[in-house]
């Protein structure tokens, strides 16, 4: 059995309010294997985004431990720590927000490679052409701005940018969730390529059920700061143990109107 | 059943600095007495300016209603006097949004916005106006309304803030509810109850419901019929049933098979190629055919209304009506 790439030990992230202290992440154990796509669902508040936060080292630790690639994150210093950062990267849920309006396409994929990438002029013209392509963006877009694209172009430019420097582990927060339906699967498609292809480890962060269960292998379900069922894909919708995984599974939208309507009922 | 509301071949422009955005070009539907219609669309297609067409809440300009009436009350809705027009919106036609914080009064406390439709409209006291407004509350599930009447919004939970603002659309017991995503941000599971709320209200109150959407699943459970919107058009209408079950228009075919399901994973979701038609710049035929996979030469020529293609059921596909698909 290999080495997980990626090992969460009781980890805590508390946030010191003026007179509470609120407990966004409240114990949190789970492991990652190379190239596993694990699904983090749960409600508004429950945790996922600051978890997910916590492991890109964006938000710092209260207590537990964070592993990568069997080196504690927590304990690396500010410069140890950007020598990890291309091989983890996220993308964010909202496209509109997360890239510099005042960067073309090709400057937004470039700025990874010349950080990191050590590369000249002439690789970094070639490795963006190809990341271009590998999401789907023809190569006369790579002069035009964000503004100029729509929502599902822009989710695409970020997720080039994540895979510029191969990445191990992408932490994906509500990628899919601002995109209309017919580009939505556009996007899920992609990502679902893109993982096979490159044998990424993803951490899909979602408070869609639908979208998890196309893509993960594995789920956990967080309420409250906490993980209160974890399984493999089929089990855990197949058999959910948990009341608070049953509750949100009952008020997932199905396209069935007959089981629609008795889940309505359910909640009448 | 008769109807109560009766849009015919609304036509909505907006006139813009590039040009003009043809957001609903022809939509013509009926809604029943006590019957829920689901409006069914991505962004753009021309749902919610249609709700908002018929309150007259647009911006005007750049909007403009170009031809269309909307027959509700024996009155048009879209030609009736400002004065006519007020004594409908809120009293006999009330909308609820998708944002629950904006569409309340920060300053104001809740009891005070759920109370106001009484005082402004309903000619009755004060108190009077406070008590029924709490009693409004307690219906649609908010706990220790009477209490928590003196809460501002921020003190609210999303879900809760919506049922405050269901609470103050229902207050003059009007016969049609406009709801523009309503649960569009909230949680799942707070979806599902203001879903169930709304149903339960529905059936208590023999309102009609207009409930727009993004979400095919949401329509699913609640609405006896639905309509499916494309480009400003519509261009399928049938029993929620019927259409889950036998989609007639290639449209709504490939938005069933985009959505990831809870029930099984599906290897592939199929991926509708291509973005929806620039309002500015229409074309020729059917506005789906460029990203059609059953489109013919024909498609890209004629563009057909939406027909009979069953029972109760409307397609506005050209194959469809040729009995080809």
């Amino acid at each position: 059995m290999n080495l997980p790439l990626l090992e969460i030990e009781s980890v805590k992230v508390h946030f010191a309010r003026r007179s509470s202290c609120i407990r966004a992440v409240d114990g949190v154990d789970l492991s990652l294997a190379e190239g596993e796509v694990l699904g983090l669902v749960g409600e508004s508040g429950c945790g996922k985004t600051t978890l997910a936060r916590a492991v890109m080292r964006l938000t710092p630790l209260t207590a537990g431990r964070i592993r990568f690639e069997g080196k504690d994150l927590a304990s690396l210093t500010r410069r140890a720590m950007n020598r990890f950062r291309p091989r983890l990267q996220m993308i964010f849920q909202d496209p509109y927000s997360s890239l510099n309006p005042r960067m073309t396409v090709y400057d937004t994929l470039a700025e990874p490679l010349r950080v990191h990438g050590r590369m000249v002029r002439r690789e970094v013209v070639g490795r963006v052409a190809q990341l271009m392509e590998q999401v789907g963006l023809a190569r006369r877009f790579a002069r035009k701005y964000p503004h100029e694209f729509s929502g599902g172009q822009r989710q695409r430019i970020a997720i080039a940018r994540a895979l510029a420097l191969e990445p191990r582990l992408v932490i994906a927060d509500e990628p899919v969730s601002a995109l209309d339906v017919s580009v939505q699967a556009q996007i899920l498609n992609l990502l679902t390529d893109l993982i096979r292809a490159h044998g990424l480890a993803l951490i899909l962060v979602s408070h869609d059920l639908a979208v998890v269960r196309h893509l993960s292998h594995r789920v956990a379900v967080m309420h409250m700061g906490r993980i209160v069922e974890m399984g493999t894909t089929a089990t855990l919708f197949d058999e959910p143990r948990h009341p608070y995984t049953r509750t949100l599974l009952e008020a997932t939208p199905v396209l069935d109107p007959m089981r629609a309507r008795a889940n309505l009922l359910r909640n009448t | 059943m008769g109807l109560l509301l009766d849009i015919r071949n609304l036509r909505v422009h907006f006139h813009t600095r590039n040009g003009v955005a043809r957001a609903v070009e022809g939509v013509s539907f009926g809604i029943a007495t006590g019957e829920t219609v689901g409006l069914v669309g991505e962004s753009g297609s021309g749902k919610s300016v249609t709700a908002y067409a018929l309150l007259r809440l647009l911006p005007m300009p750049p909007g403009r209603i170009e031809s269309g009436g909307a027959h509700f009350d024996g009155l048009d809705l879209l030609r009736c006097s400002n004065a006519e027009l007020r004594r409908i919106r809120g009293r006999r036609i009330a909308m609820i949004f998708q944002d629950p914080m904006t569409a309340l009064n920060p300053y104001k406390t809740i009891g005070d916005q759920v109370s106001e439709p009484l005082r402004v409209h309903g000619r009755c006291s004060r108190a009077e106006a406070w008590t029924r407004a709490a009693e409004t509350m307690e219906s649609v599930g908010v706990p220790n309304a009477s209490e928590r009447m003196r809460s501002y919004p921020h003190e609210f939970s999303g879900g809760m803030r919506q049922r405050a603002t269901i609470a103050m659309a229902l207050m003059m017991q009007p016969a049609l509810l406009l709801a523009d995503e309503p649960t569009t941000a909230l949680d799942t599971t707070v979806q599902a109850q203001l879903l169930a709320l709304i149903a339960r209200q529905q059936r208590a109150r023999n309102l009609s419901v207009l409930l727009i959407t993004h979400n095919l699943g949401v329509v699913a459970g609640v609405c006896d019929r639905v309509l499916v919107m494309y480009a400003g058009r519509l261009v399928e209408s049938a029993p929620t049933v019927v259409l889950f079950r036998h989609p007639r228009h290639p449209y709504t075919q490939a938005l069933m098979s985009a959505v990831p399901s809870v029930d099984a994973a599906r290897e592939k979701l199929y991926a509708i190629p291509g973005m929806p038609p620039d309002p500015v710049q229409p074309r020729d035929g059917c506005p789906f055919a460029p990203r059609c996979a059953q489109a013919v030469e024909e498609c890209n020529r004629e563009n057909p209304c939406l027909r009979p293609v069953g029972e109760d059921h409307a397609s506005a596909c050209l194959r469809v009506q040729r009995g080809e698909l």
